[in-house]
């Protein structure tokens, strides 16, 4: 087999490139750079042992995986590709927080509205009772209130008791 | 630090003798064998002594310890190893993300009513959000692109990807604060308006009609009288109220508002200002 012809890890590896070689359909000659990675980290001979033990159609996979892991190691020799893992740890704790925090808020709201709609339920219920009620019992309802007609004493608790919540 | 009657787990697995200035000595000891092995059996022992002599030896645990992290994620899944890691966190990350939008867009409708800010749905954020609600769509959810012989591009693709996971966490960083003062600022005028309704009721009350819609622009000048003490306004202060909120523009000349009321509403008015004002001492 001519040098041109030779896949980046044999030629890396200064070594004639069979035709069954492992590593050849995934380290092209035209990426010699994606091989330097990997074999720096993983070293060759590991690489090709553990290709070696998965199927075929899972290889390409892995090795890109690899190599991502390999790039990463390379850029950040301390914690290469473990960094990003604890980054996104760190932001899924932050907005799971923060989602614990908004449903909070939610539910909330959501007692305050039915607070307020059991206090409306309760004023109307008043006012309809205050309707079926004897006369004598109105009219003293009046004198507390005197040029009051029944309406705007109706609109006043109403506006009272619906704003009390608001603040 | 190992002496030649103890080896260290790498030397033991080595079956070499450990000098004092062993390598690996300080980070693998001897009980905890499966450590090295894993080490050992995923990237070697020369290669883990190269990267560990190119750092200082402050770094060198932190570095031991990923590299442990990292050769037992290959051998638990020999195929993805850290990787299907990172995906999964991701895929994790989108949906609690997806979820925090939701809720505040719940917690935005408590505070304004119907109305929703139009950024909300601005098209960079939105699509990919929707996007990610189908699991089946996963390319944008790992890292890398499954292309076989095309290795080049799958690891472009996994760059791309990095380099969009962080533009996207930053857009939705910025997004959220927007909410944030979206949201503030509708509870403020949600209040106001509550405030309002509040003061033509004790308008109805006191005079027995009802005032016209442009008597209850005056009330946000009596709410901030209230809630900012240093202004030093009048209940009514007409004419100098100043308007915080971008989106009641009606309220600013309330006394100009008052001057082109019908007849009979607007002689009514005059009097009932004192009442205002009182009711409002009272209240």
């Amino acid at each position: 087999m001519s040098n041109s012809t030779r896949c980046a890890a044999c030629k890396s590896l200064r070594r004639r490139c069979s035709k069954d070689c492992v590593l050849a359909p995934y380290f092209p000659p035209t990426n010699p750079q994606r091989f330097a990675c990997v074999h720096k980290i993983f070293g060759a001979s590991n690489t090709t042992k553990m290709l070696e033990q998965l199927p075929l159609h899972l290889r390409a996979v892995a090795v890109d995986c690899m190599s991502f892991e390999a790039s990463s190691r390379v850029e950040d020799p301390v914690y290469g590709s473990v960094r990003i893992i604890s980054q996104l740890q760190e932001q899924i704790i932050e907005a799971q927080s923060e989602l614990v925090k908004t449903k909070g808020e939610i539910a909330f709201h959501n007692a305050q509205q039915q607070q307020q709609m059991q206090q409306l339920q309760m004023i109307h219920a008043i006012a309809q009772e205050g309707e079926d009620q004897p006369s004598w019992l109105s009219s003293s309802q009046q004198d507390l209130f005197p040029n009051i007609n029944q309406q705007q004493l109706e609109d006043y608790n109403y506006s009272n008791t619906f704003c009390g919540f608001e603040f | 630090m190992s002496s030649s009657n103890s080896p260290c787990a790498a030397c033991k697995l080595q079956r070499r003798k450990c000098t004092q200035d062993c390598v690996f000595a300080p980070y693998f000891p001897a009980d905890q064998p499966q450590k090295f092995a894993n080490v050992h059996n995923v990237f070697g022992a020369s290669n883990v002594a190269k990267i560990l002599n190119e750092l200082n030896p402050v770094q060198r645990e932190d570095a031991v310890n990923s590299l442990a992290y990292e050769a037992e994620a290959r051998l638990s899944d020999p195929v993805y190893g850290c990787v299907g890691i990172i995906s999964i966190l991701q895929y994790k990350l989108k949906q609690i993300q997806i979820s925090l939008y939701n809720a505040k867009q719940e917690l935005a409708r408590f505070s304004s009513g119907q109305a929703i800010h139009p950024t909300l749905y601005s098209p960079g954020f939105i699509p990919k959000l929707q996007h990610l609600d189908n699991p089946s769509s996963s390319s944008s959810v790992l890292p890398y692109i499954p292309t076989g012989a095309d290795t080049h591009g799958g690891q472009l693709a996994i760059r791309e990807t990095q380099r969009q996971l962080h533009q996207q966490q930053q857009q939705q960083q910025h997004m959220l604060q927007m909410q944030q003062q979206i949201f503030e600022e509708q509870k403020m005028v949600a209040a106001v308006a509550a405030r309002e309704q509040q003061e033509r009721e004790f308008v109805r009350f006191n005079t027995g009609f009802d005032p016209p819609a442009n008597l209850g622009s005056i009330n946000p000048n009596v709410y901030n009288q209230r809630n900012d003490a240093a202004a030093g306004m009048s209940p009514l202060a007409l004419g100098t109220f100043e308007n915080p909120y971008l989106i009641q523009t009606q309220v600013a000349e309330p006394q100009h508002h008052l001057q082109p009321q019908p007849p009979q509403q607007g002689q009514q008015s005059q009097p009932q200002q004192p009442k205002l004002e009182s009711k409002e001492g009272r209240s």
